[in-house]
């Protein structure tokens, strides 16, 4: 009886979360003249004419390189930023480390909306509109604390008599961090850049705002402005919705630890 | 000491410090004016835009209400059924697999979400209507999305179901740092399973749900993409939350006065719905600092 109800709980659990994938993966290899039929028709054979209309499409290959360049830029740029700031929040600051990291937290939560159109501002005024320049700059203020805070959390873990000792043997700080600190911290990189990546990826309103033609149009603008030319094209955007997803899913399942340890460690014991 | 600090403190001051507070200083600003810049527009009008606002905006108080309304539903909706999974996940063995296929909605984009809950949410052809009709023995298709009493309803379960793997994650891991102890004591005790998890799991909980539950909120209060892309705010702005409304205000009606007196009010509600929140559920007895 309890192993029944267990495997019951465990497949509606597997179902509610995975379901909608599978229809999307379903969806995405039917033959594209099948995929608004109802009764829905199991597809017969794997059709790959979704996946190679879409791979045949350059605006969509363009704004996978995009969000590639997009993701990868202001996760670097954060990652240096943010350890830099929490080696500094951690070991140079006495008063106001709390209040820096709150500040830090109201900014990763502001609705974007609410600095949007000064953001639209600055960037026409910098030439930077329509650029991935610009999207890197935009997304790195929100990635900055996010690497703050999981590298904080992480740098705060070592003893302070590390720190001390490399103090006491005439280390500058910067030799301390650089040299002790970062090697130290690499899992917590992993974790800060992963979800930084993610966030980058992810992320719809500024992408849209702030572009306005593929030269550096993200993937979630491109999937958004999907149209067909006669009947909405399903099928495609299924197509291209696993093709962008699968990226994802290799950073959840080869990343999962790091993943969970970043978004706890950052939430749960804060 | 001095230099170090800049070396590693200074560059915070720009990004995100500069880029945020110069933005937000100049929100408030225009959100005393009308501007609009198609119209070369741009003139200081004191307090009118909130005077509008207040007294005769109906849009903004329906907005007001389908933001609250969202944001609560979803909120509650996703804490019990990610707690609900997290106690799975603590107590009936979490398999590392299962973690991963929990945590997948959350990772992929909300456009993409979006997207795939349009499809199955689609009146004709739309998966969610053909079980509901051969298995679940309804007669009419269900216009989920066009129908302005269902669609806000949804796109809170499309946001359930991409929100919900934050909520189990920290609910798991703050499971986890229950003193096995404590756990062991109620097994041998016997605690009916309704009181060990009233009395026990959730008081110790208490802080790791007040944490997930503002940062939700803060999330959910200020969705955009999932809403923009099932609906675009209609039908009948039946959808709109105080985001969509702020966004088509400023770029659709290019009103960037009015639209920063709206996104204002909202991050004041927003801020002071959160201290009410942690004032709600904040521990009771004296916090012992670590």
């Amino acid at each position: 009886m309890r192993r029944v109800l267990n495997i019951l709980f465990l497949s509606g659990m597997v179902f509610w979360s995975l379901g909608p994938f599978i229809w999307q993966w379903i969806t995405s290899i039917k033959d594209p003249a099948t995929v608004a039929q109802i009764p829905p028709v199991w597809p017969e054979s794997l059709n790959l004419d979704n996946y190679r209309s879409v791979l045949g499409n350059e605006q969509f290959l363009k704004v996978i390189g995009n969000s590639l360049i997009v993701s990868f830029g202001s996760t670097m740029v954060s990652l240096c930023v943010g350890s830099l700031a929490a080696f500094g929040i951690s070991r140079l600051m006495n008063k106001g480390k709390d209040v820096l990291l709150l500040g830090l937290l109201v900014v990763f939560m502001i609705p974007q909306v609410a600095v949007v159109t000064p953001f639209y501002k600055f960037m026409v005024h910098f030439n930077l509109r329509d650029t991935l320049t610009g999207l890197i700059l935009v997304y790195s203020v929100f990635t900055v604390p996010l690497v703050v805070w999981i590298m904080h959390q992480v740098f705060e873990e070592y003893p302070a008599s590390l720190y001390h000792a490399a103090r006491v043997d005439g280390s500058s700080h910067w030799k301390i961090f650089y040299k002790i600190y970062l090697p130290l911290g690499g899992s917590g990189l992993v974790s800060a850049g992963l979800l930084s990546i993610i966030f980058c990826w992810n992320e719809f309103l500024f992408a849209l705002t702030f572009t306005s033609t593929y030269a550096a149009r993200t993937i979630p603008v491109g999937i958004s402005l999907f149209s067909g030319q006669f009947a909405f094209p399903w099928g495609e955007i299924s197509a291209a919705s696993s093709i962008v997803t699968l990226p994802i899913l290799l950073i959840v399942v080869l990343g999962q630890k790091y993943l969970v340890r970043g978004l706890v460690g950052s939430s749960v014991r804060g | 000491m001095i230099k170090d600090r800049i070396i590693f403190l200074g560059p915070l001051l720009i990004l995100p410090g500069l880029l945020v507070f110069w933005p937000l200083l100049e929100v408030v600003i225009l959100s005393f004016k009308t501007q609009v810049v198609l119209f070369d527009l741009d003139k200081w009008v004191g307090l009118s835009n909130y005077d509008y606002l207040f007294k005769e905006d109906l849009r903004f108080y329906a907005a007001l209400g389908n933001t609250l309304y969202f944001t609560g539903v979803s909120v509650i909706l996703e804490f019990l059924l990610g707690l609900t999974f997290a106690l799975y996940l603590r107590f009936a063995g979490g398999r590392m697999w299962i973690k991963i296929i929990l945590l997948l909605p959350w990772a992929i984009p909300n456009v993409i979400s979006a997207k795939l809950w349009q499809w199955m949410f689609h009146s004709e052809v739309g998966i969610i209507n053909f079980i509901l009709q051969t298995v679940g023995g309804m007669d009419e298709p269900v216009a989920w999305l066009s129908n302005p009493d269902l669609a806000l309803h949804s796109a809170i379960l499309a946001d359930v179901w991409k929100t919900t793997p934050f909520m189990t994650l920290l609910m798991w891991a703050g499971l986890q740092r229950i003193p096995e102890n404590i756990i062991r004591a109620a097994r041998i005790d016997k605690t009916p399973p309704f009181r060990f998890l009233l009395k026990i799991l959730l008081p110790q909980l208490r802080p790791v749900i007040l944490t997930a539950l503002v940062l939700r909120f803060l999330d959910a209060f200020r969705v955009f993409d999932v809403i923009y892309i099932l609906t675009g705010g209609g039908p009948a702005n039946s959808t709109e939350t105080l985001s969509i409304y702020g966004y088509k205000t400023y770029f659709q009606a290019l009103q960037f006065g009015y639209g920063s007196s709206i996104v204002v009010v909202q991050v004041l509600v927003m801020m002071a719905l959160t201290l009410m929140i942690s004032q709600f559920l904040k521990p009771k007895r004296l916090k012992i600092k670590k």
